[in-house]
Parts: structure tokens; C-alpha cells; sequence
């Protein structure tokens, strides 16, 4: 099972992970299609990366209405079906970690699927500082991280 | 012909309550027979999407709320078109309309809530219609010609929901709203102004603290309804649109010993109080820690909630205690909305309200805390980081002096936040070691905080 981190400390703001994500997702260059965004505060330049967790026990698939998200327990990964997503942002409601972000333009959320189809995650790629990681879970106990790039 | 059905899990209602609670049971017993009993003829649906159904925006077999494999490989028996008549928890079965009858070791009440009907004079002599079931869409769309006059009883959030579908079909829409403030139970007063405004900029004529005494055909045999209010206004409409609320279906549990108040009376492991019976959804009332009284809080998220707890336990499985949170998310023709808690309350007593808005576009977040702990919250426009709210809330986390900070998103707000996700899931969050090498990028915050202090240290000075 993959999981990506997030590193608060390394994040510059530059917003190159939600730019990569959205063109690999076959969106536009803009930050605001990505599924990985960064929440900042501009006085203070204290930014962190806002992406979904892959919770265990999900509360966003609990709120949808529309029954468009639900969790795989073979992946451990949670799943969007934007087809039957009906942009209610019930899953913003009650996502504790910011980790489900609007498509304003087509009015339907955007999640993470953690680049299932690439061997390396669009944001890790992008990512600079690198300040976000994908790690397999059966690397996780020896703690070999995939390099970026 | 009249048989009996052997179950050992028997679930009442084929909502989202009943589906989460069949979810969750399978996982704890894979092999237990599951037997869900759906009251409508049509295949069980997500609810609040009869909306997206009566807009035309979707077709009935696109609003299902699992697919028929999902009972297949569950193993769930799904009977549709099935109304209970007759519960007996005592002997352990019930009896469908059929006059079938199902003996079960387990049984879930999850029949879920059907609109409220308010005392006026006069409803039946009008067309009169309420939006709840797939049976209701059908219903309304005879009704639904351009330019036709709908008379809305009720702006809540079903009231809202119904508005919007009007409106897109070229109903002209007049809604009444017997408070002071639209959306009352879940907006205070200057959101309930934001709102009214965006729906008067969408040709919806409002009308607040406005009660309807009596409706009827208009006099002298001109076309069209004539409805009174208690001020003595006289209104015309074409059809009436009830959306006052909903009252949870309890008709089933006359004379059965389950007891309920306004809905089911149910523990935090959402057990009545009759052995082996469970109830959960819309059908419940629980107690609300903020305002301390009982309270049917009918939303999608409480009863998926509550549905997992109770099918977890019916297997004999362990769930943490239920701990319910009032959360509203609602769209105003385009302005998204979000609400949690006491968030209709003016002027809470013993709390401090924090209040943040825009003056160039309609933004407006408002965050009440009482005793250190978040009790309401209310975003309108930016709603995107409601979630960490609603997890602060349903946690009860001591957010005190923060509140400000949070709301502002400065920097003390996030680092609260940033550490409250830390403690929360911690393991997940955490950086993999090995990657603590790359530590040559990181940024250094210190000089901006550094050149602040020494600022702040001189002008002390
Ligand atoms: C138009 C509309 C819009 C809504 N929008 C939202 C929204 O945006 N957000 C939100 O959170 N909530 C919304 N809701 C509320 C939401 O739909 C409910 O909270 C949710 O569906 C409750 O689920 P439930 O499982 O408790 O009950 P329900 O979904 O109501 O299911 C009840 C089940 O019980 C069955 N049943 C009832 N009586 C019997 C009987 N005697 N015998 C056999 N079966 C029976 C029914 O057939 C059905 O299968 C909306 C509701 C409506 C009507
Ligand atoms: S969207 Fe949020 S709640 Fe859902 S799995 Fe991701 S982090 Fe968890
Ligand atoms: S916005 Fe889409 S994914 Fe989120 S809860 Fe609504 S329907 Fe589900």
C-alpha cells in the first residue's frame, strides 16, 4: 500500500505539486486543479501541503450523499467516482485534514489517487525541496524512501 | 403466500443508515444472514438526490445508492417494495405488508423521516406536494410548468434544496418562512441576510416571518390558489410546496414497548431499549451536548454514522461510542454554505463569538466558543476547512485562546492546527525518517519571527 507524505518544514508555497497534479490528471496548468493544495497564511509564510491521508476509517465516505467516494480495503486507498459526485462538499464538511479540495470549474471534488498508474507521484516529482514522499508499505518497516525525481 | 423468513439480521430501511449498517456488520460477521427490508417499489437510492432526479440533472438508475453487486457480494437479501406492518420485538419477528413474516435474532430500526405537515386550514383543497420520496419527484412534475406560481411553506434546508429545483425548471417560486430569518434553525441572523439577498438576486420572492392561516382556490372561479397569512396578507400560487421539516417515521413502534420521544430514544451504541433491537438515522433522536436537550437531527452524515456503530455492534463487534455532530452543508444558487453546532443562536450566553467577513464579495465565518470548546461555526462562501472545525467540535478539543488565530489563519492558527493533525493521526503524518536527511531545504521561519520580536522589543523599549 502507498502512502505519500507531507513536510510542512520543507514546503516553500511554490505550488509546484498542485500545478503538476492537475496537468497529470489531464487538467489545466493551474494550482487550483490540483488534489494536492497549499494552505498558507501570506503574512507569515507558514504554509503546509493539504492532501488526503488515505484514512482508515474515512469520514468523508461517511458524509457523501451521492455515494461517490468509498474505501478500497485491498489498497487502503480512498476513491472519487467524479462520475456520480454531485459537488454538495458534504466530504469538505468533515474531512479533519483539508485532505478533499472544489473543482469550481466542473463542480465536483478532487482526491488524491496517490498516482496509482505512475510509478512516482506527479507532486513528488515537482517537488523542489522535496517535501513529499511516497513510500510503499511494505518499505514502510524498512524505511526506504523513494527518491524523488 | 404467507411464510417465514429465518434471519439472524433483520434491517428495517434500505437508507444510508441501513446500507452502513449492513457494511459494517459483514465486516465483523462475514457470515450472518443479513435480510434488508426497503418500504418503496423502486430500488434503494441516495436521498438527497431525488433533487438532482426531479431537475432532470440525473436518471433514477444514476442515483442508486449501491449497485446491485454491492448486495450480492455482501450476501444481503434486499427485499423492495416491502413495507413493515407489524413489529414484535418481544417473540423476535415482524410481518410485511405481504403478510410475510421474518423471525430475527438482530433487528435494525432504521424507517428513516417523512415530511411535516404544518396546521393550515385548507390543504386539501389544493394541489399540495412534499419532496421526500422517488414516488414525490413523480408527483411534482405535472406541476412543473415554466411560469407556473410554486407557494414554498418552510425555508429550510429541504425548503432550499426544493427552490433550487424549481427554479431551474421555470417554476416562478414564492417562499414563506414563518420565523424572523430564513434557514432558522441553522443560520444567525446576518448569514440569514446573506442568504435571503443571494435568493432574492435569484428572482425568489421571500417572505420572513410570515405564517400561513388557510389556503384555497381562488374566489369567483379564476384560475390559481389564494393562500392567507396571519398578517392578512393575501399571496396567489398555482401549487403549494411543503417543506416545514421532517418527522421520523415512528408509527411502526406503537405498541411495542421501543421507546421514543420525538424519534427512537437510542444509547451511544444505538441499542433501544429492547433487547436485540437497534435503530439508527433519522428515526433517532440523540442527546445534543451543546444545547443539553434531545433532538432529532436528521442528516445523511448522523445516520451513516450511527448505522456503522449499530451493525458493528448487532455482530458483536466493538465501535466507539457515538458522538454526534450538527453539521449543514447547503448551496445557495451557487454560494456554498457550511454550518456546525449551535450556529443558529444569536447571541450565545456564556460564549465568545469570533466573527470574520469580506466587503467585496460575499464571504462570512463566525466561530462561537463556550468553556475553551468550539460550539458553532458558520462559513459561508469558504468552506473548503470547515472539516478541521467539525473535527475540533466533535472532539470537544480545547481550542480556547486560539479561536482567533484560527480564524484569522495566521500563523498560531496553523501551527495549533498542524499540531492538533500531528496528535490526531499521528503515524500517518509522520516523515519518514530516512527522509530527514533532506534537510538542506528547510526554511527557515525564525528570521521573519526574529526581525518581529526585535521590532516589537524596541518600540517596548
Ligand atoms: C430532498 C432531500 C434533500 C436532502 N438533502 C440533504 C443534504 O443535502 N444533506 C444531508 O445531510 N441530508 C439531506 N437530506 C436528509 C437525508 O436524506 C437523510 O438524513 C438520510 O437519508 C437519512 O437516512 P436514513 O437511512 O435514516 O433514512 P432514509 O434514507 O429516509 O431511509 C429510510 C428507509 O426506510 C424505509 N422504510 C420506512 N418505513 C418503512 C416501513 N414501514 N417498512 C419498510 N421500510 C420502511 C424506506 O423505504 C427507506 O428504505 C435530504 C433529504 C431530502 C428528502
Ligand atoms: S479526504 Fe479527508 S477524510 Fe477522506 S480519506 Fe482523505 S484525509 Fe481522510
Ligand atoms: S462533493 Fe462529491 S465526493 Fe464530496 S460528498 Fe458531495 S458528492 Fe461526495
Amino acid at each position: 500500500m502507498r502512502r505519500i507524505y507531507t513536510n510542512h518544514a520543507l514546503c516553500s508555497g511554490c505550488r509546484a505539486c498542485s500545478v503538476a497534479c492537475a496537468i497529470a490528471h489531464g487538467g489545466t496548468a493551474g494550482h487550483a486543479g490540483g488534489a494536492i493544495q497549499i494552505v498558507r497564511d501570506p503574512r507569515w509564510g507558514f504554509e503546509y501541503q493539504a492532501v488526503c491521508r488515505m484514512c482508515e476509517d474515512p469520514e468523508c465516505v461517511a458524509a457523501c450523499m451521492a455515494a461517490a467516494l468509498s474505501r478500497d480495503p485491498e489498497t487502503g486507498r480512498v476513491v472519487l467516482d467524479r462520475e456520480r459526485c454531485v459537488g454538495c462538499w458534504m466530504c469538505m464538511m468533515v474531512c479533519p485534514h483539508r485532505g478533499i479540495h472544489p473543482d469550481g470549474q466542473a463542480h465536483k471534488a478532487i482526491l488524491c489517487d496517490q498516482c496509482a498508474d505512475r510509478d512516482v507521484p506527479a507532486c513528488v516529482k515537482a517537488c523542489a525541496t522535496h517535501a513529499i514522499a511516497v513510500v510503499e508499505e511494505d518499505e514502510v518497516s524498512r524505511e526506504t524512501v523513494r527518491p524523488a525525481g | 403466500m404467507p411464510d417465514t423468513i429465518h434471519t439472524r439480521y433483520a434491517i428495517v430501511g434500505a437508507g444510508t443508515a441501513g446500507i452502513a449498517a449492513a457494511e459494517a456488520l459483514r465486516e465483523t460477521d462475514p457470515a450472518g444472514d443479513v435480510v434488508m427490508i426497503h418500504g418503496e417499489s423502486v430500488p434503494p437510492y441516495c436521498r438527497p438526490l431525488i433533487v438532482e432526479l426531479l431537475m432532470g440533472e440525473r436518471a433514477a438508475d444514476q442515483i442508486l445508492i449501491r449497485e446491485p453487486e454491492w448486495f450480492a457480494e455482501r450476501q444481503v437479501t434486499l427485499l423492495s417494495g416491502a413495507p413493515v406492518v407489524n413489529l414484535a420485538p418481544r417473540e423476535k419477528h415482524l410481518t410485511l405488508a405481504s403478510g410475510r413474516t421474518i423471525a430475527w435474532e438482530k433487528l435494525l430500526i432504521a424507517t428513516g423521516a417523512q415530511p411535516a405537515t404544518p396546521p393550515i386550514a385548507g390543504l386539501t383543497d389544493v394541489p399540495m406536494l412534499t419532496l421526500s420520496t422517488q414516488e414525490d419527484v413523480a408527483r411534482f412534475r405535472p406541476h412543473c410548468r415554466p411560469g407556473a406560481r410554486a407557494l414554498l411553506v418552510g425555508i429550510g434546508l429541504l425548503g432550499l434544496q426544493a427552490m433550487t429545483a424549481l427554479k431551474a425548471l421555470g417554476v416562478r417560486v414564492i417562499a414563506v418562512e414563518a420565523r424572523s430569518k430564513i434557514l432558522p434553525m441553522i443560520l444567525d441572523v446576518r448569514a440569514a441576510a446573506i442568504a435571503q439577498r443571494r435568493l432574492e438576486e435569484n428572482d425568489i420572492e421571500v417572505h420572513v416571518g410570515t405564517k400561513l392561516t388557510s389556503v384555497g382556490r381562488a374566489a369567483g372561479g379564476a384560475a390559481g390558489c389564494v393562500a392567507r397569512t396571519g398578517g392578512g396578507k393575501e399571496l396567489g400560487f398555482d401549487f403549494l410546496v411543503l417543506t416545514t421539516g421532517m418527522r421520523p417515521n415512528l408509527a411502526l413502534l406503537d405498541g411495542t414497548g421501543i421507546a421514543s420521544e420525538r424519534g427512537v430514544v437510542v444509547t451511544e451504541n444505538m441499542e433501544t431499549n429492547a433487547e436485540g433491537v437497534y435503530a439508527a438515522g433519522d428515526v433517532t433522536q440523540f442527546h445534543n451536548w451543546i444545547e443539553e436537550r434531545a433532538e432529532v437531527h436528521a442528516h445523511w452524515v448522523n445516520a451513516y454514522r450511527q448505522g456503522r456503530i449499530a451493525g458493528t455492534h448487532m455482530a458483536g463487534g466493538q465501535a466507539e461510542p457515538y458522538r454526534p455532530s450538527y453539521l449543514n452543508s447547503l448551496r445557495l444558487f451557487g454560494l456554498p454554505i457550511v454550518t456546525m453546532g449551535a450556529s443558529r443562536i444569536d447571541d450565545p450566553q456564556g460564549a465568545q463569538v469570533h466573527i470574520a467577513g469580506s466587503e467585496v464579495r460575499p464571504a462570512y465565518t463566525r466561530l462561537v466558543v463556550r468553556h475553551g470548546e468550539l460550539i458553532a461555526a458558520t462559513f459561508v462562501n469558504d468552506v473548503t476547512r470547515a472539516g478541521v472545525f467539525q473535527y475540533l467540535m466533535r472532539q470537544r478539543i480545547q481550542v480556547g485562546d486560539a479561536a482567533a488565530s484560527l480564524l484569522a489563519q495566521d500563523r498560531a492558527g496553523m501551527e495549533f492546527l498542524h499540531k492538533i493533525h500531528a496528535e490526531a493521526i499521528s503515524g500517518d503524518v509522520e516523515w519518514p525518517a530516512s527522509m530527514d536527511l533532506i534537510d538542506r531545504y528547510r526554511k527557515d521561519h525564525g528570521h521573519t519571527r526574529w526581525g518581529t520580536d526585535k521590532k516589537t522589543e524596541k518600540s517596548e523599549a
